[in-house]
């Protein structure tokens, strides 16, 4: 297809790749593809350190999956597929990047993109989709101010020292509030785990 | 020490030297590299879920692209609106319900003058301590006495600050602690620059004592809550924002005071109060001694909540009014004021039933409890350690105050306690907030 040549850095063909036209199969890999956005973008985001960006990485991929999805192998996985592309990807944002600001310092992201090829399986991304739905269920329960805090903070990265300016607060109030917003959230996630009998 | 390291490389903020302290950290050690993988994936999951569930929200209009992230642009400014802060213990704490940001950013919207017109200063603080913020368009400014103030300027006092405004007219605002006002019009000719004649102080949350001077005829100064509007054309008053209702104050003086929604309109004079909040009857009653308490008759929704530093209800820390006995599984305010294990809470007001029947009450929580109504103990599970719903049946006639008294142990840490009833009429609900009074 023509899109393909949009993607240069995608993984090579694989031989013995389906047929064109095997539309069930198609739909299963990028079904399965999607099933692993939401640790993707923490993927992608371990290196870019830009929510924005991350997702923007993804969504490209996702396109690289859905012209390309001939190329999985029968016996291989989805995630390590997808992920692969996303790497590829993820390294050409930050060249990309690098052309408006410093490139960051390679070597950390070696090891910052090693920590996360080591730790972040399949297993750890379903994990992080049935965390996240019960996450989502205990912020449900919280004030516009903890939430602002919370999205302050992990969203819009904004620093303690901005946040305590917005709101009126000591930089050390708002440490103090994030740093026990994150505890509640965490027992709150652990009990909602154990009751849907997840291991946390 | 990782955790910080790992927390300052997500959100961009790693030195120089703490680059090459966590480069040395991940190189090594392999628990290091799992661990900074479970700080990215809860850093994750704390953003999307902030995110999708403010979203629609005002702060989700806020939450515009990363802050120093260099390839985005950030959209205009949209700031998350005030805060409710802790009121002063005289007053009682202050919880604004969310719906008072939204209708006060409404009301701003709907106040606010067309940034075309030429603002000119109409005011200036004759007196300032230090943790004001002045709000001037996307600008936040540390204002000082003397400082003039523009149409549309937003003054935020924070906890344990003060700070007073004085118009050209000699009229005079005191913002007492956690107060948080935005002052439009008042241009001393009708119609003048902003089409906004006469004064309009918008009062998010606090406490505002004024002292106005006679106002042109036709052109009163009025009050904004998002509750209530008051009239003024040459009083001292006393405004308070509390929760969902807005309480009225008139030292000397008249005031017509009226629902923001409905256009009925009352008077209150000088040695009256008014309060307005939804299901509490809008009438002027005299001020009783003790103006913290409220005028005799007169039911303020919510209930009175203590927090105490022990387990046995004497180190009391702080009271303030909740909206109804409902925490689970502690992640509302309170838990975030005191300390997370080895505290109790007393709940103390009235509860009042819609009907004239057997209600069953619930009392459900994850700690010892103990309920009082009317003076009575009803249930008592003090030694309690896990979750229990503890029921007991109670006559209630329709529309009568019952006293009612909640005791929370917690020796552990956590809180989940919730108050529901129900009875033939009555479905399961939580006991509302608009059935519940803080005042005896």
């Amino acid at each position: 297809m023509e899109t393909s040549q949009h993607h240069p850095t995608a993984p090579a063909i694989v031989p013995g790749a389906p047929a064109a036209g095997d539309l069930q199969r198609r739909d299963e890999v990028v079904k399965a593809a999607f099933q692993y956005r939401d640790a993707l973008i923490g993927y992608a985001y371990a290196m870019l350190r830009s929510w924005t960006l991350a997702e923007d990485v993804v969504q490209e991929a996702y396109l690289v999956v859905m012209n390309k999805w001939q190329d999985l192998r029968e016996d291989a996985g989805v995630f390590l597929w997808v992920r692969q592309i996303v790497h590829f990807k993820t390294l050409e944002a930050i060249r990309s990047r690098g052309r408006e600001t410093a490139l960051p310092d390679q070597e950390l992201l070696d090891l910052v993109e090693q920590s996360v090829t080591e730790n972040l399986d399949e297993g750890t991304a379903e994990r992080q989709r049935q965390m996240s739905a019960s996450l989502r269920e205990c912020m449900s329960r919280l004030n516009q101010f903890s939430l602002s805090l919370l999205a302050g903070f992990y969203w819009r990265q904004e620093s303690c020292e901005m946040l305590a300016d917005q709101h009126g607060r000591s930089v050390n109030a708002i440490r103090l509030m994030l740093s026990r917003l994150r505890e509640k959230l965490r027992t709150c996630l652990t009990r909602r785990l154990e009751q849907q009998g997840i291991r946390p | 020490m990782n955790d910080e390291l790992f927390e300052k490389y997500l959100s961009n903020r790693l030195t120089a030297d703490e680059a090459a302290a966590l480069k040395r950290v991940l190189a090594s050690d392999q628990q290091a590299r799992a661990q900074f993988v479970q700080t990215l994936q809860e850093w994750q999951l704390f953003a999307e879920a902030a995110r999708q569930i403010t979203a629609g929200s005002e702060i989700a209009e806020a939450a515009a692209p990363t802050a120093n992230d260099p390839l985005r642009r950030r959209r205009p400014s949209q700031r998350v609106p005030p805060l409710p802060r802790r009121r002063p213990a005289r007053r009682m704490a202050m919880v604004l319900l969310p719906l008072v940001g939204l209708a006060a950013c409404l009301a701003i919207v709907l106040l606010m003058p067309s940034q075309a017109a030429k603002a000119e200063p109409f005011a200036a603080f004759s007196m300032v301590q230090p943790g004001v913020v002045l709000q001037r368009g996307d600008s936040k400014l540390v204002p000082a006495a003397g400082m003039a103030l523009l149409p549309g300027d937003a003054v935020s006092v924070v906890t344990g600050s003060h700070a007073s405004v004085r118009y050209a007219d000699d009229t005079r605002l005191d913002l007492a602690p956690g107060t948080t006002v935005t002052l439009v019009g008042g241009q001393a000719a009708p119609g003048a620059a902003l089409g906004v004649p006469g004064k309009r102080v918008l009062v998010t949350s606090g406490s505002v004592t004024a002292e106005v001077a006679k106002q042109p005829l036709g052109h009163p100064m009025q009050f904004l809550t998002p509750q209530a509007q008051a009239t003024v054309l040459g009083t001292k008053l006393i405004l308070d924002v509390v929760g969902a209702a807005t309480r009225l104050e008139v030292v000397h003086g008249l005031v017509g005071l009226s629902r923001r929604a409905e256009r009925t309109m009352i008077e209150v004079a000088g040695g009256q109060c008014a309060t307005v909040a939804e299901g509490v009857e809008l009438a002027a009653r005299a001020i009783i001694a003790d103006v913290t308490v409220n005028a005799e008759g007169e039911h303020r929704p919510g209930i009175k909540t203590e927090y105490f530093a022990d387990t046995s209800l004497s180190k009391l820390m702080f009271t303030r009014t909740d909206a109804t006995v409902s925490y689970d599984p502690g992640l509302e305010t309170p838990p975030l004021d005191i300390s997370p294990s080895h505290f109790s809470v007393r709940w103390s007001g009235t509860i009042q039933p819609r009907f004239s029947e057997t209600y069953m009450l619930h009392l459900e929580a994850d700690s010892g409890v103990r309920l009082f109504i009317d003076g009575k103990v009803l249930i008592d599970d003090s030694a309690a350690s896990v979750v229990s719903d503890h029921q007991v049946a109670v006559a209630f006639e329709a529309g009568k105050r019952y006293p009612l008294r909640i005791e929370y142990i917690q020796p552990k840490a956590g809180m989940m306690i919730k108050l529901r009833w129900e009875s033939l009429q009555q479905a399961m609900e939580i006991v509302p907030t608009e059935r519940l009074s803080p005042d005896p």
